[in-house]
């Protein structure tokens, strides 16, 4: 008994390592992409994004106010007093400051920077300064100031403003967006409809052929879709779909029926035959039965098929390169753009990372809200 | 409501299976009818028929003299109430009993009171707005009952409905379905397995084996008259005692002659006419358990052991063994097989040891030894015979 206790518990956490595992492979480069598409491109380039929860220490220069107009005579001298850091920037500390690219961490903060001459310099932690001299040497540009700088975290959504709303047409985003939402609802609806109808009636009708109609559906499954691109096309262009919208439905639908069929018929055969034959001697039709007892009784089969459905079409970016592109570029879906972005923008990490987390937010959405639907045990308390 | 009839209705698969044979049974209006027999003897197929879930594929089936075989489930205007109910889970109590209803396109309001009727017939007003799985065993078997009482259907066809709840309840419902069918006076054919059911519900009883209807009639009247060993065995509980015996019509009148011994039923034994036809055959002795007694009385006598009592007050059951041999025709056989397989295997040993079982049912008071030799008298009046070779009753 103790072996088995054993091995049980050993399966265990296999198990709770693997899935550990899995999900920090998943969360990291969607965090990363999320946290990437909040941060400017000098950030990215200079720390990674994980650097970026926490306040990071950098060199950076500023210079001080340009003394013509703001001196202030101090008897013989004049004196240059401000702070480094101008407005949006409040919240960062210094820690060592210099006066010259030779040496960028010379001075403590409050120490006294001889430049030479009697010109001095302090500057506070805050960013405040006070520059000091004589009338020739307090004119001019302003004084150069190194400073290691210590600076909080710091976001910005200007990634997304160039995405979605401003931007050039190739950063635009907001176009292909809707286009990919123009593909998917449709592509993701008129198959379930379909189908839903198909596996009631491959479930629970008599007509004669019907196992050799299951078989081909099976059969099916295993055609690659590539197989069909070109005929599918010329056929398309035949027939006067052409490239469109239409046209990508169709395909989709066609693409997506084999299993979606599959998956409903399979649920559906298994709802309890007593449940159907009582709706039958209730006096239900066919079509009754389909929508007051099967469609809601199969709603966690139609609920995953639905999310399935919805997320390879949302990703799809072969079947709409053949069907739906054309040259007038008005039918661009997100995934295509997100190819095109590679091609102009590659170097933009910034840029690429807010496509791609704009282009994964709509099925994360959908996922998550509907996730549920895949667990909940709709049948209880039916038979017994 | 409605008389319905079968009128040599019979079932056959693509296979060739023969679920149902020359079924000949008619229900009369309003009349609640069981079907009993063991698991296999069709009696589901039969109701599955009469519902319209079962193509017919011999005979006629009528309603109130019309041919129905052609109509579909939903046209024939019964209502079914399944062994696990099959409530619409994604509805509530009130749309499960609004159901039938609904889908015949009833107005509304008609169905919002029939519904509220049906459920304060039951007793399910309060729970009207609740989904089934949170109802207990046997609410759920009252709703299944309201979707079958809310329209007044020419058919209650009902399939083994309480074999899902504990006995207490059991008994309880069988009393409620009995008042309702009184009630609704709505004609029944209730499926059971359980004959003690069948006995307690029924007007009339049918008894199937093997696709076969062995004898229809009242309860009373199969268990007075079985027409034959199926019957005998599969009704009463306790079972009716059986065993072999040779019947010999003597100059002292007629004498049954068992491996342990002769009986001598007396010169004026009241025995079936067509008894004398099996002078010198092989028979099967049956007798009741109740007619079985202790002690001096009257009547002839068979030597038994006891070899175990149970007392269920009023009565305790004196478990014996005679000498005698044990029959084990297909339809005693079929009987046991019913209870369970075991019941073959102790039936077997019987016959190999030449004894037979026997059960005497005797007042609690009465006083027996603890095991031992025993004298058990029987009245020659009360026996059953039965054909050894066919198993059918000698009348």
């Amino acid at each position: 008994m103790d072996n088995i206790a054993g091995s049980k518990s050993s399966l265990t956490w296999a198990v709770h390592i693997s899935v550990a595992l899995l999900v920090a492979l998943w969360l990291f480069p969607t965090v990363g992409l999320f946290v990437s598409s909040f941060r400017t491109a000098d950030q990215i380039s200079s720390s990674g994004w994980w650097a970026s929860m926490f306040a990071a220490e950098q060199n950076e220069v500023y210079r001080t106010a340009d003394p013509d107009g703001t001196r202030v005579a101090d008897g013989d001298m004049f004196v240059v007093s401000g702070n480094i850091f101008e407005a949006g920037l409040e919240g960062r500390s210094i820690s060592r400051w210099g006066t010259s690219s030779r040496d960028v961490s010379a001075y403590a903060v409050g120490e006294t920077a001889d430049m030479g001459d009697g010109e001095t310099m302090v500057l506070e932690a805050d960013g405040s300064y006070e520059w000091r001299g004589t009338d020739d040497q307090i004119s001019g540009r302003g004084q150069r100031i190194f400073a290691t700088v210590t600076a909080p975290p710091d976001f910005t959504t200007e990634n997304y403003e160039t995405v979605l709303l401003s931007g050039n047409n190739t950063d635009n985003m907001a176009k292909a967006f809707y286009s990919t939402l123009t593909v998917t609802i449709p592509a993701t609806i008129i198959p379930i409809v379909i189908a839903a109808f198909a596996a009631y009636a491959l479930a629970w009708m008599d007509f004669p052929g019907r196992a050799l109609l299951i078989a081909c559906v099976v059969g099916l499954l295993v055609v690659p879709l590539q197989l069909a691109l070109i005929p599918l096309l010329k056929l398309h262009l035949g027939i006067g779909i052409g490239k469109g919208y239409l046209g990508v439905w169709l395909a989709h639908t066609g693409f997506g029926l084999p299993l979606a069929i599959y998956l409903l018929r399979n649920y559906m055969v298994g709802l309890p035959r007593d449940i159907i034959e009582n709706a039958k001697v209730d006096g239900a039709t066919d079509f009754q039965i389909f929508t007051k007892i099967i469609l809601p009784l199969s709603f966690p089969a139609l609920a995953s098929f639905a999310i399935f459905q919805f997320l390879w079409t949302w990703n799809d970016l072969l079947v709409a390169r053949v069907f739906l592109i054309d040259s007038s570029g008005t039918t661009t879906v997100m995934t295509s753009q997100i190819v095109e972005l590679l091609g102009t923008r590659g170097g933009n990490w910034e840029i690429l990372a807010t496509a791609a987390f704009v282009s994964i937010a709509v099925p994360l959405v959908v996922f998550f809200a509907m996730q549920r639907y895949l667990v909940r045990g709709l049948l209880a308390g039916s038979v017994k | 409501m409605a008389k319905i009839q079968f009128d040599g209705v019979g079932k056959r698969y693509d296979n060739g299976a023969h679920a149902v044979r020359d079924l000949n049974l008619t229900i009369e209006d309003g009349e609640f009818m069981v079907v009993v027999g063991p698991s296999g003897c069709g009696k589901s197929t039969a109701l599955r028929m009469a519902a319209g879930l079962e193509p017919i594929t011999e005979g006629r089936l009528l309603f109130d003299g019309h041919e129905v075989n052609a109509l579909s489930a939903r046209d024939r205007d019964v209502a079914m109430v399944f062994q696990n109910y099959a409530l619409y889970p994604h509805m509530t109590v009130s749309e499960n009993i609004a159901f039938p209803l609904a889908s015949r396109g009833m107005a509304k309001d008609e169905i919002a009171q029939r519904v509220a009727r049906a459920a304060e017939t039951l007793g399910l007003t309060e729970y009207l707005s609740r989904r089934p799985k949170a109802l207990s065993g046997g609410q759920r078997q009252r709703v299944a009952m309201g979707r079958a009482i809310v329209r007044d259907p020419r058919l209650f066809l009902m399939d083994e409905p309480l074999s899902n709840l504990d006995a207490k309840l059991r008994n309880q419902m069988r009393a409620e379905i009995i008042g309702l069918q009184k009630t609704q006076g709505v004609t029944t054919l209730y499926v059971t397995h359980d004959q003690t059911e069948a006995m307690t519900m029924g007007d009339r009883i049918a008894i199937m084996r093997g696709g076969v209807l062995q004898q229809a009639g009242a309860p009373r009247d199969l268990y007075d008259h079985p027409a034959n060993l199926f019957v005998a065995a599969f009704i009463g509980s306790p079972a009716m005692n059986l065993f072999q015996a040779d019947l010999r019509f003597t100059d002292s009148g007629p004498v049954l002659v068992t491996s342990g011994g002769t009986l001598e039923l007396g010169p004026g034994a009241a025995l079936p006419a067509r008894a004398r036809d099996h002078d010198n055959r092989t028979v099967v002795v049956g007798l009741r358990p109740e007619h079985l007694s202790l002690g001096d009385g009257p009547g002839p006598s068979l030597a038994a052991t006891l070899t175990l009592t149970e007392e269920l007050p009023p009565e305790k059951l004196l478990h014996t063994l005679i000498t005698a041999e044990t029959p084990m025709t297909d339809q005693v056989v079929a009987v046991a097989a019913d209870v369970d397989a075991s019941a073959v295997g102790d039936l077997a040993q019987d016959a190999r040891a030449h004894r037979s079982r026997l059960v005497a049912r005797l007042p609690v008071d009465t006083p027996v030894p603890a095991s031992g030799p025993l004298d058990l008298r029987f009245d020659p009046a009360r026996l059953h015979l039965f054909d050894a070779r066919d198993g059918q009753v000698i009348r």
